[in-house]
């Protein structure tokens, strides 16, 4: 399916709405492709996926009140009709007295990435059989790889029309995205045995450049990536071992911090109208607002990727507003927060802007040219050089189920999974028992004492996936005092 | 009142529980729940009001249901394939949200097409399309053909050899077993029984409990936002296979809650009631009685605001049945699921502590705990009369006087148990997914003799008794969780003596429920449903229903 099979009755719709005199709205087709892979038992396809949809959004606002609807996009007659009820009903709802009109500019903009035809790129049996000369081997090893590979494309054309001056504007998008990931362990009781202790990795990646080449490359990145953990793993001289709860110095690898990050935006802790309002951490007196001095946390429009490629973000928002890069940390210091349409008409702060959907993440570290007192943050090319120049630590490969605890405390929970380690004199001594822990991530980007300077960038978080998979572009950390709270059994 | 007869009759009904039938108590009780608006008239013929539009591209003009059907069976049965399965649907997901009386969002989200599965060779394929017309399924037939053709040239999934490893059956047997073997060409149809529509209510019907919840709460000083959101969800689906099932279901559900937010004493704290995620329309909205309960919801809010933080250690936990609906789901629930118990989810979801050679054999809790999962009891999220593999919907034991007796299955999975036939777990979200292994209605058997919770709270020396649920999080072994509460109180000798804030537990699964020393009895049992289970790579959310009466579990850690 192409849009432009669709363009003759958007054009109906936008002109019917128009006579519908809202004060607002915006109306937007989506094509979304899904092309999905479930890996079990190291065998490459146990399912092979196949989705596609299309859909008219639209949403209008009057006096203060708004509605919306998602519908099949394909029955025009059935949808102007929606649209006429939506109209019909918007006054019978109480209205939202903080509803702000979008403010965009008057115009259209194309951002399109990748190629206009994606299943061209990706040949599927090319794939498979790419897959399958990675796992082939690892089969003969009695390696027990699961997996999942998934390439979206998603297409849409979104208007919005503003009644006082007349306002319309036009977005068109097309991108293209891939995320992969991979879980290896050995089990020695067989394929249906659940995985032995300490014993099981998983690695993950992310791409905006799809093809079968590219997805069979960065599957074997991961699938290396994993094994070097389980050989790790293997060549312990101990068991796994439970460690008494208390803090530690870790190491977390890209994927950990991923997580991280990812959640504590999720939870909207850096909005201002919650700080304002103390019903959040960064409101409370003793919050912790100074970090490293070489730190900045970036929700970024543009990342510079490994092998010279960049991603740029669509700079507009949902609502059609221009945005830029937000620097939340900038040189260690706590610089920019959210700040809704509503909560800049109340408080005359800047109104910031985040981009469309899911804009990407980055952290990044640079060695100040003047660093504070104890500011001693060792920087490493890479993972391994990270836990080369650790004395004593832990190295957690990846965080899984984070939730806020107490938010006012800033407190997170999570486990440690697939990969956790001791180490001792700058190597990987044996394997640890998974653990809960719970931290506030403020306080550990406070007390990062190492970085990488070899960045990863995942485009799946465990937590949020969907249509547009939000970007994280981060290095591994080494951070003091990390909570570890109690051991699971394996 | 029309009532479906497969409600009383499937297997694993329970007479302990006629009070939740349609002819029970707790049943009369929803029908005579008072309207708070008087427009929303009675759902026709008691079930979902959703009629099906079975549209193709206008030269083709309007094709019903049987005529998407056997264009696809038709042209599945030419391809010669090994099996397949569709499912044509159309959902609605109405949802609204309010801040204090003010409607912030109302959302009306519908969708409609096919998702088609091909077995073949032992591999499968699934494609999905909302196109339906006769090139549109044609094209979306092939794919599902293509894909499962080209998974089994790769590398088949090889089902049969793996199937031979656990099922006693000689490689023989096992290379030409079908998973599809134990299952029977079914023909019927299920009408979760709805006494009031939700998804063609006019907007200030879902919203008016909340408003009137709203303003209540914000005459209480500390009071600063009520955050309320109300979750519609409604189906319509047929399912159809190349064994010669046709199932049409409708199915509805319905969730709500309400927030209330304290800003006092230098912090914040909230507190939430909750509307259950039942299934059926509008009357468990209003049974729920938001505005009732908002008074003492702004009142604990502003008491958690003062409440101090309990030293962490070890204390006996009462546990009311909203907290234990989410540890059982998560504890209880996904541990049993038999593909994770197989290792198909290790790559995201995760796996288990519990193990096939486990059953008959693990002590997953004490001699008091039984769970039993029952997909035909009525509100339940599960009940949907037949699962997404033309399966029926059914009741089976999973822990019995605190031993492992049951994992829930698929056509898929079953086999591994040594059994042929597939419990009825397998769901799928959408039409455009895939089915995967979810948790049944699973709940906690109420205490033989009789207790109630004040007399649990009486006969406890010191404890702290957590009502509602918040923080959650579990290893993907489902061996090391911790769980929070909405509202907690210490007990001390028998008496509930003052507030606490921010409570957490953390155990081990099998440590935990074997903690557990009383639960109350029948009276005090409760069902709490669960909206939005997330599973599966393209990830899906599942709905179900779990149900307990107040326990206790002693010496649990709290803090951390």
């Amino acid at each position: 399916m192409d849009s432009s099979q669709f363009q003759p009755m958007l054009e109906q719709l936008f002109q019917h709405a128009r006579l519908l005199n809202f004060d607002w709205f915006t109306l937007r087709l989506s094509i979304q492709r899904q092309m999905a892979l479930r890996i079990a038992h190291s065998v490459p396809c146990r399912e092979n996926i196949d989705k596609e949809d299309v859909q008219i959004f639209f949403q209008g606002a009057l006096d203060k009140r708004q509605s919306s609807f998602t519908a099949p996009a394909f029955d025009e007659t059935r949808i102007k009709h929606q649209i006429d009820n939506l109209r019909n009903q918007i006054l019978s709802q109480s209205p939202d007295q903080e509803w702000v009109a979008p403010n965009f500019l008057d115009g259209s903009v194309q951002w399109k990435s990748g190629s206009s035809d994606l299943w061209s790129l990706v040949d599927q049996g090319k794939l498979l059989e790419g897959l399958e000369q990675h796992l082939a081997p690892l089969r003969e090893q009695g390696l027990r790889i699961t997996g999942y590979v998934e390439i979206v494309e998603s297409e849409k054309i979104q208007r919005s029309f503003r009644s006082p001056d007349s306002r319309s504007f036009e977005l068109a998008t097309r991108e293209q995205g891939a995320a992969l990931t991979v879980t290896v362990d050995a089990p020695k009781k067989g394929v249906y045995s659940k995985p032995d202790m300490g014993e099981i990795s998983s690695a993950r990646r992310g791409t905006t450049r799809v093809n079968d080449g590219e997805l069979v490359t960065l599957f074997g990145e991961a699938l290396k990536e994993a094994i070097q953990t389980v050989r790790w793993q293997q060549n312990s001289q101990t068991r796994p071992v439970a460690l008494e709860p208390g803090p530690y110095t870790v190491i977390l690898s890209p994927s950990a911090v991923a997580e991280l990050l990812q959640t504590t935006f999720m939870y909207n802790m850096f909005d201002q109208r919650k700080i304002d309002e103390n019903r959040t951490y960064l409101g409370q007196p003793h919050a912790q607002k100074t970090f490293p001095k070489g730190l900045t946390l970036s929700r970024s429009l543009k990342l510079d990727l490994p092998h010279h490629q960049t991603y740029l973000d669509i700079p507009f928002n949902s609502s059609h507003a221009p945005c830029e890069t937000m620097n939340i940390i900038q040189e260690g210091a706590l610089h920019q927060t959210f700040v809704s349409s509503f909560w800049s008409e109340k408080t005359s702060l800047p109104e910031t802007f985040s981009a469309y959907d899911a804009p990407a993440l980055s952290l990044d570290y640079r060695v100040p040219q003047n660093p504070l007192a104890g500011d001693s943050v060792v920087s490493t090319n890479d993972l391994e050089d990270l836990i080369a120049s650790t004395e004593d630590g832990l190295l957690i490969t990846n965080l899984w189920y984070l939730r806020m605890v107490s938010e006012m405390d800033g407190l997170l929970t999570g486990m440690t999974r697939d990969g956790f380690f001791r180490i001792k004199n700058g190597s990987i001594n044996h394997s640890l028992v998974n653990m809960r822990w719970h931290d506030n991530p403020f306080r550990i980007l406070a007390n990062i004492t190492g970085f990488s300077r070899d960045k990863k960038l995942f485009g799946l978080s465990r937590l949020v996936g969907g249509g547009r998979m939000p970007l994280s572009l981060v290095p591994a950390l080494r951070i003091q005092g990390f909570h570890l709270s109690s051991a699971s059994k394996f | 009142m029309k009532t479906n007869q497969s409600l009383s009759k499937a297997p694993g009904y329970r007479d302990s529980f006629r009070s939740f039938t349609p002819d029970g108590p707790a049943y009369q009780e929803r029908s005579q729940a008072p309207h708070t608006v008087g427009v929303v008239s009675p759902s026709p013929q008691g079930r979902l009001a959703l009629p099906i539009t079975s549209r193709g591209n206008s030269h083709e003009g309007e094709r019903g249901e049987a005529q998407i059907v056997a264009q696809v069976l038709e042209i599945l049965a030419k391809q010669n394939i090994d099996y397949g399965d569709l499912r044509l649907g159309r959902e609605i997901n109405r949802s609204v949200s309010l801040l204090d009386t003010n409607v912030t969002s109302h959302q009306y989200r519908e969708s409609e097409g096919i998702g088609i599965r091909v077995y073949h060779e032992g591999a499968w394929g699934f494609a999905s399309t909302v196109d339906l017309s006769v090139a549109g399924l044609s094209r979306c037939t092939m794919r599902a053909i293509d894909k499962a053709k080209l998974s089994s040239q790769i590398h088949p999934y090889s089902h049969p050899t793996y199937l031979g490893y656990r099922s006693g059956r000689s490689g023989e047997q096992a290379r030409s077993f079908k998973i599809w073997e134990g299952k029977q060409p079914i023909t019927a149809e299920f009408h979760t029984p709805v006494l009031h529509c939700p998804l063609s209510a006019p907007t200030d019907s879902l919203t008016q409990p909340f408003v009137e919840g709203a303003a209540i709460g914000l005459t209480y000083p500390d009071i600063k936002r009520v955050q309320s959101g109300l979750d519609c969800y409604g189906r319509r689906r047929l399912f159809a296979d190349t064994l010669g099932s046709q199932i049409l279901t409708t199915h509805s559900i319905i969730d709500g809650s309400q927030r209330f937010v304290a800003v006092g004493h230098g912090t914040s704290a909230y507190r939430t009631v909750n509307g259950s995620a039942l299934a059926g329309g509008l009357e468990h909205l209003y049974s729920a009685a938001f505005p009732k309960q908002a008074a003492m919801a702004a009142v604990e809010a502003r008491l958690k605001c003062r409440a101090p933080k309990p030293p962490s250690g070890a204390y006996d936990l009462i546990l009311d049945p909203h907290n234990l609906a989410l540890t059982i789901h998560e504890s209880v629930g996904h541990p049993t699921e038999l593909d994770r118990v197989l290792g198909f989810e290790l790559g995201f979801a995760g796996g288990s502590f519990a193990q096939v050679e486990d059953l008959n054999r693990l002590v997953y809790g004490s001699p008091l705990v039984n769970f039993t999962a029952n997909n035909t009891l009525l509100f339940g999220g599960s009940s949907t009369g037949f699962d997404d593999e033309g399966v029926p919907c059914q009741g089976f034991p999973v822990v019995q006087n605190g031993i492992l007796v049951g994992f829930g299955s698929s056509l898929e999975t079953a086999p591994h148990l040594m059994s042929d036939s597939s419990n009825g777990n397998a769901r799928s979200t959408s039409w455009c997914d895939v089915p995967i292994v979810r948790i049944p209605n699973l709940y906690l058997e109420p205490g033989k003799s009789q207790l109630s919770l004040d007399e649990l709270i009486g006969n406890t020396d010191r404890g702290i008794l957590m009502l509602g649920h918040d923080s959650f999080s579990i290893d993907q072994m489902r061996a090391n969780f911790q769980f929070g509460a909405d509202m907690s109180y210490l007990v001390e000798k028998g008496r509930v003596v003052g507030p606490l804030r921010d409570v957490i537990y953390q155990s081990l699964t099998s440590d935990f429920w074997g903690s557990c020393d009383a639960i109350c009895d029948q009276s005090e049992w409760q069902m709490h449903g669960v909206f939005n289970c997330g599973k599966g790579q393209p990830m899906q959310l599942g709905k179900m229903m779990h149900g307990a009466a107040p326990a206790r579990f002693k010496q649990i850690k709290v803090g951390f």
